[in-house]
């Protein structure tokens, strides 16, 4: 039986959530033939993280000692690969996470797999496999397929599949790791900026402002709206540069992705092709522009060709 | 041939074209259309024209020159016609051309609803028998009177509400338009209209319905005694709408329930010294925030809000420009970096508070220094090469960044970067040189065209 290996991933004792998703998708990919999931994790203690591992569906979590406290890429490949080699899986799924840009395209040189990166879709076309990635700064989406290869490693878009629970009862094995001369030492580590209290990546819903705005005190005003209305604001490339909204809240090519969001108000926005790869996928776009020809109602879902303020006001009278 | 030099170096208009020919450059020769003529122009327009998808790029374009515009609404090709017509860009007289011997209706529609066509226009294309463009019409800011009336004897209601947000009607159209469907939408639109007549405002002030009050509340021919009454109505929304139009809050409301209210009081530019002082203490931080941002706000009062629990607050005092120095260095060390970049976009920082900031991690702090004026030069060459694209880039948006400095951006991997570049007065022109031959098309276009009107003015 063929099996999907998953590649789990913690930092500082915490599993990474896009782990989860990426069991969701080989689960997900399991439904679809007859193939077995394994979930494998390295860490200082892996036995702490079995219990969050054992998803409906995961078949065997493999356990590895880690010999550093910290990411180790040398470590990562070299045990990585010596597993494998040993288990010859047909697909390996890791997060497309930092942890992974800095072992899997050199794992994948190593033991000659099949590579596609930032994957949001997988899937198998008369038992060939499918990924979908994106080209061209999100202008384009790509279908790679693997042929010759038997074994093909994907890193996965995080917020791409909804991560699992933990109600499975899989076997447990564990491996032991690779001892190496690794190249590089720890040092420090610093905890990225948290860009306050909020994420917009996982943000459900979202009013975002663009150069309709005209000025800073009008930005606050789309706040308070935003407020009212219990969504998150965010905001065009613009914005931010005049220093309006911190560079957390930007969403595009040079800001972030809004993953998670289901419904995205777009107030005031033309609609970039920059601005729009990083919201073009939600679902529900509603955008209000006084142009209507905007790029943004291309990808629009419902249009309003109306002042923002207008419609502002509007709907502070509702919610309020 | 034309001969407009480059105000500071030897290259010419000429040898852009050159390479423009040389390298078939659509983006280069369309960024030249505007200052050439006769057989220059041509040599552009060939290589605009030697691919049909150029053309309809160029006709959706926000940035294309008028006269490629111009040159585009003679061509045969439907598609290009289509985007042409569409564009917001294209003015007035493109649009007259456009209509000249065309009678695809489509067209004549899509001019209906566009933001440039002039009265006459609109009056030249009226077709009472079509509802699409009927409703254009109705919706044009620019419709002009006369037309509205011939509209309004078989106009729908959604038309007569178009009509009803239209500058030009006046105060017999609105009346007529008031009695037309008794619709409380259309005569909310009417009761916020400048012409709209005395008596249909006062009409709106006493009626029972809260839009239709509120709408009236907006008015701009309200008086202050007028706007003082509805102070006291029974609805925040239009207590909000009145005191949006008043320029000062009085006492009676500061007590109000609706946090709407004591929202809106906080932004008057006059402002009693108990109501502020009382506002500052309010319960409902929006309250706090935006009287932290009023420059009417007194020392104390700033002083206050500088330490309050929420780091929007704060912000606001950072960002007042009543605050004093001695708080602004204060808020230079909050331990919220949002703080501190506000602190950082001020354009009355001296040395110290800049060197405060110097080596903070924060992207927003950076940027916020990068476009300052303020900042010295040492330091924008510094974040000019910051790894953080976005940081970058702010450099290149402040206007006192030196040549010396901008050449850093020259080869910013990031092409908006290159091309928010283009457009700084600061930069050489010797470099703007060097970026008509870029990669990517928009850096191209802005290079020559900022060469093109260095060297016309």
């Amino acid at each position: 039986m063929a099996e999907i290996l998953v590649i789990a991933e913690q930092r500082r004792g915490d599993l990474i959530a896009a782990s989860l998703e990426c069991i969701a998708a080989a689960v997900e990919l399991k439904q679809q033939g007859d193939r077995s999931v394994a979930v494998c994790i390295l860490a200082p203690s892996p036995q702490d993280y079995v219990e969050q591992l054992s998803a409906a569906g995961v078949d065997e979590i493999i356990t590895i000692e880690a010999a550093q406290a910290e990411f180790q890429s040398d470590e990562f490949s070299a045990t990585l690969l010596s597993l494998i080699e040993q288990r010859r899986p047909e697909l390996v799924l890791t997060a497309h996470s930092i942890d992974a840009w800095g072992y899997a395209p050199a794992l994948a040189i190593q033991g000659g797999f099949g590579y596609a990166s930032d994957v949001f879709a997988i899937r198998y076309e008369n038992n060939e496999l499918i990924a979908t990635r994106a080209g061209y700064a999100e202008k384009v989406h790509v279908e790679v397929d693997f042929p010759g290869r038997t074994t093909v490693l994907l890193t996965v878009r995080g917020n791409t599949f909804k991560p699992v629970e933990a109600n499975g009862s899989p076997q447990l094995s564990s491996f032991e790791t690779k001892a190496i001369s690794a190249r590089s030492t720890h040092e420090e580590y610093i905890e990225p900026e948290s860009g306050g209290e909020v994420d917009i990546t996982q943000a459900e819903y979202m009013l975002s402002i663009g150069r309709g705005i005209s000025e800073e005190d009008n930005v606050e005003e789309f706040a308070e709206l935003a407020e009212s209305m219990e969504f998150t604001l965010g905001c065009s490339r613009p914005i931010a540069d005049n220093g309006w909204l911190p560079k957390y809240r930007q969403v595009g090519q040079s800001g972030k992705t809004v993953s998670n969001c289901s419904v995205y108000l777009a107030l005031g926005i033309s609609g970039s092709v920059q601005h729009m790869a990083g919201m073009k996928h939600v679902p529900n776009i509603i955008a209000v522009n006084t142009d209507p020809e905007a790029s943004i109602f291309n990808i629009a879902r419902y249009g309003v060709v109306a002042d923002i303020f207008d419609i502002a006001e509007e709907l502070r009278n509702h919610f309020e | 041939m034309s001969a407009i030099m480059m105000a500071h170096s030897d290259h010419s208009i000429n040898e852009l074209l050159d390479q423009a020919r040389i390298n078939q450059d659509p983006y280069r020769a369309a960024a030249l259309h505007p200052w050439l003529d006769g057989s220059q122009r041509a040599i552009c327009e060939k290589i605009i024209f030697a691919h049909r998808r150029q053309p309809r790029l160029f006709a959706q374009a926000s940035y294309t020159p008028v006269s490629l515009l111009q040159r585009l609404a003679r061509e045969k090709d439907q598609i290009t016609l289509n985007k042409l017509v569409k564009n917001t860009a294209t003015p007035t007289k493109v649009l007259k051309q456009l209509l000249q011997g065309d009678d695809d209706r489509q067209r004549q529609d899509a001019v209906a609803a566009h933001p440039n066509a002039s009265a006459a226009l609109l009056d030249s294309i009226e077709d009472q028998e079509s509802s699409v463009r009927r409703e254009a019409i109705c919706y044009n800011q620019n419709t002009g009177l006369m037309q509205m009336y011939r509209l309004l004897e078989r106009a729908s209601l959604h038309e007569c509400k178009g009509m009803a947000q239209n500058p030009h009607a006046d105060s017999t159209l609105l009346r007529q338009l008031w009695t037309a469907f008794g619709d409380q939408y259309l005569r909310a639109e009417i009761a916020s209209h400048s012409n709209c007549p005395t008596e249909l405002l006062s009409a709106a002030l006493n009626s029972e319905s809260t839009l239709l009050r509120r709408k009236a509340a907006g008015n701009a021919n309200l008086s202050d005694s007028q706007l003082v009454d509805l102070l006291t109505d029974s609805n925040a929304q239009v207590r909000v709408a009145s005191l949006r139009r008043l320029e000062h809050a009085t006492l009676s409301l500061i007590d109000d329930p609706a946090r709407r209210v004591r929202r809106e009081m906080a932004r008057k530019s006059v402002l009693d010294s108990q109501l502020i002082k009382n506002l500052a203490d309010d319960e409902d931080h929006w309250v706090r925030r935006w009287v932290a941002r009023n420059s009417v706000a007194p020392e104390s009062v700033l002083r206050k809000l500088a330490k309050d629990e929420q780091t929007e607050v704060r912000r606001g005092v950072a960002r007042n420009s009543s605050t004093p120095v001695d708080l602004i260095i204060e808020l230079a060390s909050d331990a919220e970096s949002w703080v501190r970049a506000a602190v950082a976009i001020r354009s009355d920082l001296d040395e110290e508070i800049i060197q405060q900031l110097h080596d903070d991690e924060s992207v927003d702090v950076l940027a916020g220094l990068g476009r300052n004026p303020a900042s010295p030069q040492a330091l924008l060459a510094h974040i000019a090469v910051h790894p953080d694209r976005d940081v970058r880039r702010s450099v290149a948006l402040n206007p006192r960044a030196s040549s010396e400095v901008l050449e850093r951006l020259l080869e910013d991997p990031y092409p908006i970067n290159r091309a928010t570049l283009c457009r700084h007065p600061a930069l050489g022109e010797d470099e703007l040189w060097q970026l008509t031959d870029d990669a990517q098309e928009q850096v191209r276009f802005s290079a020559v065209q900022q060469l093109c009107s260095r060297g016309a003015s």
